[in-house]
């Protein structure tokens, strides 16, 4: 069968290194960056110093001729308009000596900056509070990161809450000691860490300073200003003092200056973070909080906040104190891009993208040509490549609304509704077990199906998802799925992914990066708590009712859920803490649903991840993890696409053609010098691996041969009807060993990733039967072609474009056609070579 | 041929006049008055092997598919009987009148698809499949519904399998379509039959439908597959529509469909043509289902009513059943329950011999016949007012709808101390699955005392601990009253998010009537003829000197105590009745149910043994053995009242098909 493979390596040699170098080509140089400075600041503006200690962190931000800025703080002359009321050193630190106001000026370049500081109380020290003056230590030098102290279990019997969101609880961890508790109420002995009689034996100070035995390592050095600080704090008692709320100075925001920053490659930045409190004042919280860059390869961040650029790239610096977790939103490049070209907004989402490429200095792709953008739209809608035909039509017709036109066309064509069902099958988890009958598991499919077919509006769907009822409604198969419907299932996995956050940790323990906790989790857990299946046995599965309702002789006292740690029966509970009101009981899910569909949460995850599929990663990747230390690449955009959706009724069609229709999604997948090593700015269209069930159809499409699928005994034994396609089955009704190597989802829990390569799906590439038996299989669309006495010439287009949507280039042509002349008497082994060259490039199996 | 005529005992005029006709080959069929249908085997070649006298190797006739399973009155249609067991057929058996039939040929078959193997399950011997073509004479007057044909031979009489009579309008798809895809016209309103005979067929049906009509999809219910897993798929699509190939046709979808709210126990919808135009049905198996034996049947018919629940269509049972949400709580329904007591004048004298709960026995049956002496039971209409209690004076049957989702209708009543009420349900129009009344209890303190809801205890959940869980819904509940009071009935859907003016109720509330209910008829042994334990026996075919044991499960209503005397009418010479024991290994049960007293009867169970004597002579025809019960009570008697037909032959002795199952 496969003899061919050997015979024309030639080929095959010569269409893969056509069809590979396609997806790597670069085009385009930036230019160089320019260093003269057109003009001069200083951050923050018009700073205020209030109470002591009396210090200020300034930047001095540089403009180059080029547009882009830089930190100039190092190379500027400060002089201050009063010496007596403070000093400045060369690397912006000011330090107040006298209340007043005074001027700073900055010259660097030939350039001036001007700013003024007011100074009030710079004497009078601040009362003592733990979470500022004890917490803000902790959380500065990281012993309440994930990783150390603030873990799940803490560390070294000492647990502390994540970046200090728990004052209380870390005070008494550390002064009376304390025990971590998962799933029991078990107590060990209790050890404090401070030692009141020989304050310096603290092990709050002998362990950061490695004066005993420390995991951690280094974390304090003895004698610097914060041992002195915790020194003294054990000194006077280790009292926890007055909570900022009553003293009036609660840090209530914290901005980071700037926010967005594009450096070159070897260039630094220092962050300044100000606090805004309570009373009105502001602190410079700079030197106070931890930093952390959330790719180092990209950049580095000191303890002190100074940025430096390493690689090429967009990562953002995370800044935490306690209670407060902000980002800095950091870009490297290789040099400024000095004419930026004016392109046409199509609508919001590429006045969001393009503003942010011009200000990052990132140059985008050219639009794609129509072959390009034609195959990447019909994947992308429909999961279908188009066909020859409709290739040559859609080349050749020089309407300039074709895009449009074509879009809507996709949008209401039954391939779309095929193969959203598959996408919503995926996520919605269109499975079939044994605990669902066959019919049960059809109609949620159909569900699903049907839903999209009629343009639902995703709450509803969403809603109607999770407050099925009945017997009526078709969405309550899922619910009998049972081993995977478990209330310690349900919950998060609607979170995650209609709320787009993972709450699951919480589930054992308060988690470990967010501030959920475990009466949060079993508090909304616990709305699931009383759905049960009433069963009727003409009908195979029964109906779902909820049964939490009180006074009932018929309802089961288990229906509620406990607290595993405490034991204590939860009531159904909102994330807010508010309490389903007991008169609501007998329909809870619906109250959820609600509730969950009217959450900001809703609109932005859902659009995000909309977003997602169309371009290969979320605005917050991934997409159902949205956490304050995973920031959203383009905040208002985000805003934007999610109060679109909102607004326009959660009109799944329409947020798709937005989305498409925007020169953002039109952009060529061709990176160029400026652009290649973005991942995260949308300059470029990214290639993603098809889905495994579209590149089984996509394999049959092209090789015009039927993929012969049979179900489960368990469905009934049946065969596909004619015309079935990989997207319409589900896994485990429909066994196939090539979706099953390409990673298709089982369903069986939410998508984590899309696939991955992995050495099966080679293998299979190499010699499994989608791969070679449909290429020569009689009626397939070579052997039809060549009984039709079909030239090389035209074979070669119609495989070109029935698999890569372009004709071959002129010299894809010439070589192939040279090849195929030299083996007139192996005409079709080596055209069949061809077409599995074809099939096996990057080309055809990525949509780009 | 006279020989084995002159052997037979024909119960009618007609069919011994039918009989004598030389009419070779074919073997005729004929209907007797009130379920007496024989034919008669008039067939030397092939069958000879299978007449009476012989021994037959295998066990006996079961059918497994019919097709068509639906036919036209005053039509002779050609059907084809799939089954086991059928060599020797020579005769078609109907329970019921208005059609004749014969049997034109029986051939040994060999499916092409075979059942795909399991490995997980022990592979089964293989039972020959035989393919038997009857023809029907479908009387002008035959009522439209439902009928039971089966075959005889000498290895006995076959299980019933469902025949449908309808007016007219039948469309089968055997006639004109059988490769998949090949369509076929269709003159709507019609009713097409079909089958799926391999796995992934596709059974297309076009039709024209004009602007503005509204067209109603239902599949019908065939027999049974073996399996029980072919589920009929339908849509309806026009033609055209898609970018990538303007042949692929756009399926259009049901009004249930777009709504969500609602979705079909059996495959069905509604459709509103908004354009003229050329549309086709599509009838497939879920998943690709196919088999010979997954026949279908598609009812098309012209629907005004708006699209939503339809009230269920099944056929009254031909036994004694009050335990169903659809059967009717006429104003006769007391009467009927009090025939089937012992009359208040034998009750009168259990008080003295059995106490307290004796008493109470007579009380009620004294209520019993007070009211079965009335016509007419006091109801009360609720008319739109579910916020405002009703007070009842009981017996009474309340009438009402729940129409609004969360919708809770209320009734007060008043009960003396000790007084023992039952609570029947009755739902006219939506049922079970779309309509589940739920109906409460609650005492003044508002302490729910009593539900219809059926709950279970389990051991079956993730921390192997007992876990209660609801079952179903039932249609009635009992009660003893411990106080005196007002009480107040509710009655809602069992969801919170339902209601509709479809589903309605009725609700008998009286007292109790001790008596017996249904009595179910059973097969004694699994693998002896074709009846699993447990499941009904619905034949009987006795070998000389085999025994077989018929095992009867009564319900014992409300509190009655008495006893139960059976007795089978109509025997055939030589065939004996015996009183039996029988021998059970409990097991304890894995799910108990938890309110047992409120809303299920207590069951006693007795045996009789069947047996032929060694002369008993064979039976060349069935015959219809009638099951009689008696109650008694105090050395009373109560009346004597029918359980159900049976047809029973004597067969000859062969060797049973021990382990044996069916090979489709």
């Amino acid at each position: 069968m496969t003899h061919w493979k050997g015979v024309d390596r030639k080929v095959t040699a010569i269409a893969l290194a056509f069809v590979f170098g396609s997806l790597t080509a670069v085009s385009g140089e930036s230019e160089p960056a320019q260093k003269p400075l057109r003009s001069l600041r200083i951050v923050p503006s018009n700073a205020a110093i209030w109470g002591a200690p009396p210090i200020q962190h300034f930047v001095v931000i540089g403009r180059s001729a080029d547009g882009l800025e830089q930190d100039v703080t190092s190379e500027v002359q400060f002089t201050l308009s009063d010496s007596a009321l403070g000093q400045i050193d060369r690397s912006g630190k000011f330090v107040a000596r006298g209340s007043g106001a005074v001027a700073l000026t900055a010259k660097a370049g030939g350039q001036t900056a001007k700013t003024t500081i007011r100074i009030e109380e710079f004497e009078k020290p601040r009362p003592f509070t733990f979470v500022r003056d004890i917490g803000g230590i902790l959380t500065k030098r990281g012993c309440n990161d994930t990783n150390c102290h603030g873990g799940v279990k803490g560390r070294g019997g000492l647990r502390l809450s994540i970046f200090g969101i728990d004052p209380r609880e870390d005070y008494k961890w550390i002064v009376e000691g304390g025990h971590f508790r998962v799933l029991t109420t078990e107590e060990n002995p209790k050890y404090s860490r401070v030692n009141s009689k020989d304050p310096e034996k603290s092990l709050l100070l002998l362990k950061p300073t490695m004066s005993v035995a420390h995991g951690g390592g280094l974390r304090l050095e003895a004698g610097s200003e914060d041992y002195r600080a915790i020194l003294n704090w054990v000194r006077e008692g280790a009292p926890y003092g007055e909570e900022p709320e009553q003293q009036g100075v609660r840090v209530e925001r914290v901005e980071v200056i700037p926010a967005e920053a594009v450096l070159q490659e070897g260039q630094r930045l220092q962050l300044v973070v100000t606090g805004y409190l309570s009373n009105g004042k502001r602190e410079d919280l700079t030197e106070k909080v931890r930093y952390l860059s959330n790719d180092e390869h990209v950049v580095d961040v000191s303890d002190t906040g100074m940025v430096t650029a390493k690689t090429l790239g967009e990562t953002h610096i995370l800044v935490r104190t306690p209670g407060h977790t902000l980002s800095a939103d950091i870009g490297v490049i290789q040099g400024p891009v000095r004419h930026f070209p004016k392109l046409q907004a199509r609508n919001y989402i590429d006045e969001e993208v393009l503003g942010k490429l011009r200000r990052f200095h990132v140059l985008p792709s050219e639009l794609s040509g129509d072959a390009e953008f034609l195959r990447r739209v019909c994947l992308d809608l429909t999961g279908t490549l188009p066909p020859p035909h409709r290739v040559r039509e859609f080349i050749a017709d020089s309407n300039p609304q074709k895009r449009d036109r074509l879009i809507d066309a996709l949008l209401s064509s039954p391939e779309f509704v095929d193969y959203w069902s598959f996408r919503f099958g995926d996520l919605l988890r269109a499975t079939f077990v044994n605990s669902l009958t066959i019919r049960g598991s059809r109609a949620y499919q159909n569900w699903i199906a049907n839903s999209l077919a009629t343009n639902k509006p995703y709450d509803q769907l969403v809603r109607e998802r999770i407050a099925a009822q009945g017997f009526s409604a078709p969405a309550r198969n899922f619910y009998y799925v049972a081993e995977l419907t478990t209330t310690e299932v349900l919950m998060p996995e609607l979170i995650r992914l209609f709320m787009g956050r993972r709450i699951e940790c919480a589930q054992c323990h308060n988690h470990p990066f967010e501030t959920w906790s475990q009466n949060q989790y079993w508090g909304l857990a616990a709305f699931f708590a009383g759905y049960t299946e009433v069963r009727d046995a003409q009908v195979g599965n029964g109906l779902i009712i909820d049964v939490l309702g009180g006074g009932h002789v018929d309802q089961p006292k288990e229906m509620r859920v406990a607290n595993p740690r405490t034991k204590e029966k939860v009531d159904p509970t909102f994330l807010d803490g508010t309490k389903l009101p007991e008169k609501e009981w007998m329909d809870p899910r619906m109250h959820l649903a609600r509730w969950a569909t009217s959450h900001p949460y809703f609109a932005e995850a859902s659009a995000n991840r909309v977003w997602s599929f169309f371009f290969g990663r979320g605005l917050v990747e991934p997409v159902d993890d949205f956490r304050s230390t995973n920031p959203v690449s383009h905040p208002k955009l985000l805003q934007t696409l999610a109060k679109d959706f909102r607004d326009s009724s959660y009109d799944l069609k329409r947020l798709m053609k937005t989305i498409v229709q925007s020169r953002t999604y039109q952009l060529s997948a061709t990176p160029n010098a400026s652009n290649k090593a973005d991942k995260s700015a949308y300059s470029h269209a990214q290639a993603r691996p098809l889905e495994a069930a579209v590149l089984l159809d996509a394999v049959t499409q092209v090789t015009g041969s039927p993929e012969a699928f049979e179900f489960h005994r368990l469905a009934g034994d049946g065969a596909a009807t004619p015309g079935t396609r990989a997207i319409d089955t589900i896994a485990d009704i429909c066994p196939s060993q090539f979706m099953d190597n390409f990673g298709r989802s089982t369903r069986k829990a939410l998508p984590a990733a899309s696939p991955q390569p992995n050495l099966l799906a080679s293998l299979h590439r190499m010699a499994g039967p989608a791969y070679n038996e449909k290429i020569v299989r009689e009626g397939g669309r070579l052997s039809e072609r060549m009984a039709k006495l079909v030239s090389d010439e035209q074979i070669l287009d119609e495989f070109y474009l029935a698999a890569l949507t372009r004709f071959p280039t002129p010299t894809e042509k010439a070589e192939l056609l040279k090849v195929l002349s030299e083996r007139p008497t192996r005409r079709k082994d080596t055209l069949a070579s061809l077409v599995w060259a074809i099939l096996n490039s990057r080309e055809f199996a990525y949509n780009h | 041929m006279l020989r084995i005529l002159e052997s037979f005992s024909f119960q009618t005029p007609s069919l011994r006049a039918f009989a004598q006709q030389p009419t070779l080959p074919w073997e005729w069929v004929r209907y007797c008055r009130r379920a007496w249908i024989l034919a008669l085997a008039v067939f030397f070649g092939q069958h000879a092997s299978a007449t009476v006298g012989q021994s037959l190797e295998g066990g006996e006739p079961r059918l497994v598919s019919i097709f068509p399973f639906v036919a036209e009155r005053g039509s002779q249609p050609d059907i084809e009987v799939r089954g086991n067991w059928l060599d020797g057929v020579s005769a078609v058996w109907c329970d019921e009148d208005g059609m004749k039939g014969q049997v034109i040929a029986v051939e040994a078959i060999d499916d092409a698809v075979k059942p795909k193997v399991n490995p997980l399950e022990k592979p089964q011997k293989p039972v020959q499949l035989y393919r038997a073509q009857i023809r029907l004479q479908i009387e002008k007057q035959a009522r439209p519904g439902d009928y039971s044909l089966r075959l005889v031979s000498a290895r006995g009489i076959s299980n019933p399998i469902r025949l449908q009579v309808v007016d007219g309008g039948l469309v089968l798809e055997k006639q004109v379509s059988q490769a998949a895809l090949d369509s076929t016209a269709l003159k709507l309103p019609a009713i097409v039959c079909g089958k799926i005979a391999e796995p992934g067929d596709v059974d297309v049906y076009t039709f024209h439908a004009s602007k503005g009509q509204r067209f109603r999809f239902e599949s019908m219910k065939g027999a049974d597959v073996p399996g029980g897993k072919f589920a009929v798929e339908l849509g309806v699509y026009r033609s055209g529509g898609s970018w990538f190939d303007a042949g692929r046709p756009t399926r259009l979808l049901f009004e249930e469909e777009r709504s969500s709210e609602l979705m079909a126990v059996e495959s069905q919808g509604t459709y509103r043509f908004d354009d003229a135009g050329e549309y086709s049905l599509r009838v497939s198996g879920v998943y690709g289902q196919g088999c010979p034996d997954c026949v279908y049947g598609v009812s098309v018919f012209a629907s005004s009513a708006p699209a939503g629940f339809t009230a269920g269509t099944e056929t009254a049972p031909p036994h004694w059943s009050e335990r169903k949400l659809t059967r009717h709580l006429g104003s006769d329904w007391m009467k009927q329950l009090a025939a089937r007591s012992i009359p208040e004048r034998e009750s009168a004298s259990t008080k003295v011999d059995t106490g307290e709960k004796a008493g109470t026995a007579e009380s009620a049956a004294k209520d019993a016949t007070a009211i079965a002496a009335k016509d007419t039971l006091p109801q009360v209409v609720v008319e739109g007012s579910p916020n405002q209690t009703k007070a009842l004076s009981l017996p009474v049957v309340v009438e009402g709808a729940v129409e609004q989702p969360g919708q809770i209708d209320t009734f007060s009543f008043n009960v003396e101390a000790g007084q023992s009420l039952a609570i029947e349900l009755e739902t006219p129009k939506a049922t079970l699955p779309y309509f589940n009344p739920r109906i409460g209890v609650v005492d003044s303190q508002n302490r729910e005392v009593l539900s219809n809801v059926h709950r279970r205890l389990s051991m079956y959940n993730n921390n192997a601990e007992p876990q209660v869980y609801l079952r179903a819904v039932e249609p009635k509940a009992t009660f003893k009253f411990e106080r005196d009071g007002d009480y107040q009935l509710q009655i809602r859907d069992i969801t919170s998010r339902y209601g509709s003016p479809d589903f309605r109720y009725r609700i008998l509330v009286r007292p109790q009537i001790p008596h017996v209910g249904e009595i179910r008829v059973l097969a004694a042994e699994r693998g002896e003829g074709m009846s699993p334990a447990g499941s009904e026996l619905n034949q009987i075919n006795l070998r000389r000197q085999a025994p077989k044991k018929v095992v009867l499960l009564a319900s014992y209503e409300e509190g009655f105590t008495g006893d139960l005397s059976f007795a089978f009418e109509g025997l055939p010479d030589g065939v004996s009745a015996l009183p039996a024991m029988q021998f059970t290994e409990e097991r304890a049960p894995l799910e108990v149910t938890q309110n047992a007293e409120i809303i299920a009867p207590k069951q006693q169970k007795t045996a009789i043994v069947l047996v032929a004597s060694a002369d008993a002579p064979l039976t060349r025809e069935p015959r219809r053995i009638r099951l009689f019960c008696q109650p008694s009570l105090g050395g009373k008697l109560g009346t004597k009242f029918h359980v159900r037909d049976i047809p029973l032959m004597v067969i000859t002795a062969s060797t049973p098909a021990a382990g044996t199952k069916t090979g489709s």
